[in-house]
């Protein structure tokens, strides 16, 4: 279920214009940080006509926050349906670590989302696993395909209830 | 896709060519690197992916030579046996995966569930900040965080490249960057963490029930080192020249084996793969001194004369593939298809002889594709009729005489002039019978085997060998087909219509007089069999062996494909 559409609205007030206009030519739900500090330098990418999803980047006091998503996958017959190991904005995923860098990756109403977290220290206090945790548990939806038409009132599934509250 | 040949890879073959290697050395030591999943001892469960995700994708060092391997387990790593990071032994083939390597966090792809994202490729020289990460895919620049890189292709794949130099970047976020486009330099940059002088390349997509995830880049690199070193596989090329009627032309060459002949297929009709298409294979061998300079090696030279039954005034397109010397797939040469449209070649004299059945067709090797003239059925019913060609021909030799090779033939012996005659009709002089002299003397001798086998054919499914009359110079009744002097086989050419026995025998090269012009046939020529002959094997394929046979048809050239 989708966060009530003036949930997202609300959020989207808080984004450039510019990032709003690219939200809108998104092929997949976008998910962004609900915190002011991040959103002022967020930016959004890989969001052409032919694209399966976007790329967000953002960046704060030597933090830089990384979110992908996609609707198109590959499938390999050699692998299969792996189920994750982690709980992530209810449902399973996965955590990991990339070079000191943090990652999530999970499948939220279809579209294959990660998140990565890469700070200047990455073994500091602010760049440990639950801070990027706690990041993306706090995404929230602000448009794109298959959110436009999102006028279900009532908290979400999946951590997307979490949206609304004050940063 | 999947690379190939990747089983044959050996552990332990101490290959260790130094940081100078250049590409030809390189190729000389091939294989360059282990398999995938085949990691250090003891350094975790890899995984033997051999998908290439990124195929095609671009090397990510804009220069070789380059020694993907362990940072961590190898010399100078903190679990390595010891040493320093620049020591030659981590600047050394072969390649090592570590794509798994152990680690303690989630990797959904691994054997084990957990292992390291990527693979570690350290640069040709142990020098920081001099080697050039360059863009293995145009795409966005997507992020440019503490120390990574991302680009993010138009379908959603990304690509990573981390620990370059803050300072040596020189691509933006939101940029669109081209394939091979310089993004940073190679560097030990892992934010206030250090790290050895590396690359660490990654490779993440959204794979179907696991999620956006990073998968096995090895293969990839492999491919693109490849490519990037002129090492493995290369497609043969070459240039289809020349589609006339006096001949089809054209070179080859596979630049894995730059001096070795090249196979060539010329698809005549249709393209490849199209059953209408009837292939002849030549090899690309001939000596051509235009080549010899931008090819390196002179012998690639293909050349072969138009097949008679498409000398039919029809255009008949033509295609032509090289072979790959390594069983990789065949390439189309450069300017094919091109098309032929020749006028009928005149008919030599003679009478002609019904081939009644395919099996005759066979036993003699005849080609309707390469022998058959097209004619109309006036032109050919205007041709007198002789004897019917017998269902085999039957060799024989006396024990008088075993040097002289007879073709015996409806109860005449006839000379088989030399073996160039008997190779260009694929007779097989090994397997002549011994006969008694005098049996063999008691046979009225006729016309010499002529040099070549020519067929003709009309609307209608029969198919006809030209030939000379068989005439018996002791015959009491004067046969008009026949000369006066019937009794010489000496081979002279004096008689200028009918066909005597005798004209056409000894010169290879030379034909007997001419028919005239043949006039048109108006089907188009295919070159299959008529109806009630079988198949003509499919192909256009000469069932000859022996050398390439040479016909002077007037300034028509026409000569059998070469082996």
């Amino acid at each position: 279920m989708w966060p009530a559409a003036s949930t997202i609205a609300a959020v989207r007030e808080r984004l450039p214009a510019s990032m709003r206009e690219a939200i809108d030519r998104s092929p997949v739900p976008v998910l962004v940080p609900r915190e002011p500090t991040w959103l002022a330098g967020a930016s959004l990418h890989a969001v052409g006509p032919q694209s399966p999803g976007y790329a967000l980047a953002a960046s704060q006091g030597g933090r830089h926050l990384s979110v992908q998503a996609s609707r198109i996958a590959t499938l390999l017959p050699q692998v299969g349906r792996v189920r994750g190991t982690r709980s992530i904005r209810g449902v399973d995923g996965f955590i990991g670590e990339n070079e000191g860098i943090r990652t999530a990756s999970w499948i939220e109403h279809g579209v294959a989302y990660s998140a990565e977290l890469e700070c200047e220290d990455p073994a500091g206090p602010d760049c440990r696993e639950g801070q990027l945790e706690a990041m993306v548990e706090g995404l929230v939806y602000v448009g794109g395909a298959g959110v436009g038409g999102a006028g279900v009132e009532g908290a979400g599934v999946g951590g997307v209830g979490a949206v609304g509250g004050a940063p | 896709m999947r690379a190939r040949g990747l089983t044959t890879v050996v552990l332990g073959l101490g290959l260790a060519f130094g940081t100078g290697l250049t590409p030809s050395s390189a190729r000389a030591q091939e294989p360059f690197y282990l398999p995938p999943g085949d990691l250090i001892p003891d350094s975790g469960q890899g995984l033997p992916e051999m998908t290439v995700f990124a195929p095609g994708m671009r090397y990510p060092l804009e220069q070789g030579p380059s020694y993907p391997n362990s940072q961590v387990y190898m010399n100078g790593g903190s679990k390595g046996p010891g040493g320093n990071q620049c020591d030659e032994v981590n600047y050394s083939y072969p390649w090592r995966d570590n794509y798994c390597e152990t680690r303690s966090w989630d990797m959904p792809l691994c054997p084990a569930g957990v292992g390291h994202q990527g693979q570690d490729i350290r640069a040709p020289t142990c020098e920081n900040k001099k080697h050039q990460v360059v863009a293995t895919a145009a795409g966005e620049v997507t992020n440019i965080g503490s120390y990574s890189i991302y680009v993010t292709t138009p379908s959603g794949q990304r690509f990573d490249y981390l620990h370059g130099a803050l300072d040596t970047i020189v691509v933006a976020l939101g940029q669109q960057v081209e394939v091979a486009q310089p993004l940073v330099k190679v560097s030990n940059n892992m934010g206030n963490t250090p790290t050895s002088i590396h690359l660490h390349f990654n490779i993440k997509q959204d794979v179907g029930g696991v999620g956006f995830v990073y998968v096995s880049p090895y293969m990839s690199l492999v491919e693109a080192y490849k490519e990037l070193m002129g090492l493995g596989n290369k497609p043969p090329k070459g240039v289809f020249d020349e589609a006339a009627c006096e001949q089809l032309r054209g070179w080859a060459q596979d630049p894995d084996s730059p001096e070795a002949p090249v196979a060539v297929d010329l698809y005549f009709g249709a393209a490849k793969g199209d059953p209408a298409a009837v292939p002849v294979q030549v090899s690309a061998e001939i000596y051509r001194e235009d080549l010899c300079q931008p090819l390196g090696s002179c012998e690639h030279g293909f050349e072969l004369d138009v097949p008679l039954s498409l000398r039919d005034g029809q255009p008949h397109p033509v295609f032509a593939y090289a072979n790959d010397s390594e069983d990789g797939e065949a390439a189309e040469l450069e300017l094919s298809p091109s098309q032929i449209e020749c006028e009928a070649p005149p008919i030599p004299d003679g009478v002609r002889r019904w081939i009644v059945d395919p099996e005759s067709l066979a036993a003699w090797k005849l080609s309707p594709f390469w022998q058959a003239i097209q004619a109309t059925d006036p032109v050919i019913e205007a041709i007198p009729q002789t004897q019917d060609l017998g269902a085999a021909p039957v060799l024989a030799r006396s024990d008088a005489d075993p040097a002289a090779v007879w073709l015996i033939d409806q109860g005449f012996r006839r000379q088989v002039a030399d073996e160039a005659i008997a190779a260009a009709w694929g007779f097989d002089l090994a397997a002549a019978e011994l006969w008694a002299a005098a049996e063999l003397q008691a046979l009225p001798e006729a016309a010499p085997v002529r040099p070549l086998p020519v067929l003709l054919k009309g609307t209608g499914p029969k198919i006809y060998l030209l030939d000379d009359p068989l005439c018996d110079p002791e015959a009491s009744e004067v046969d008009p087909l026949c000369p006066h002097s019937a009794a010489s086989t000496s081979g002279d050419a004096e008689t200028g219509h009918g066909g005597g026995g005798g004209e056409s025998g000894g010169d290879a090269t030379t034909l007997p007089p001419m028919h005239g012009s043949s006039g048109q046939h108006d089907s188009g020529g295919a070159p299959a069999l008529p109806d009630g002959y079988g198949q003509d094997a499919g192909c256009g394929c000469d069932q000859r062996g022996g050398p390439a046979a040479l016909w002077m048809l007037g300034v028509l050239g026409w000569r059998r494909r070469r082996r």
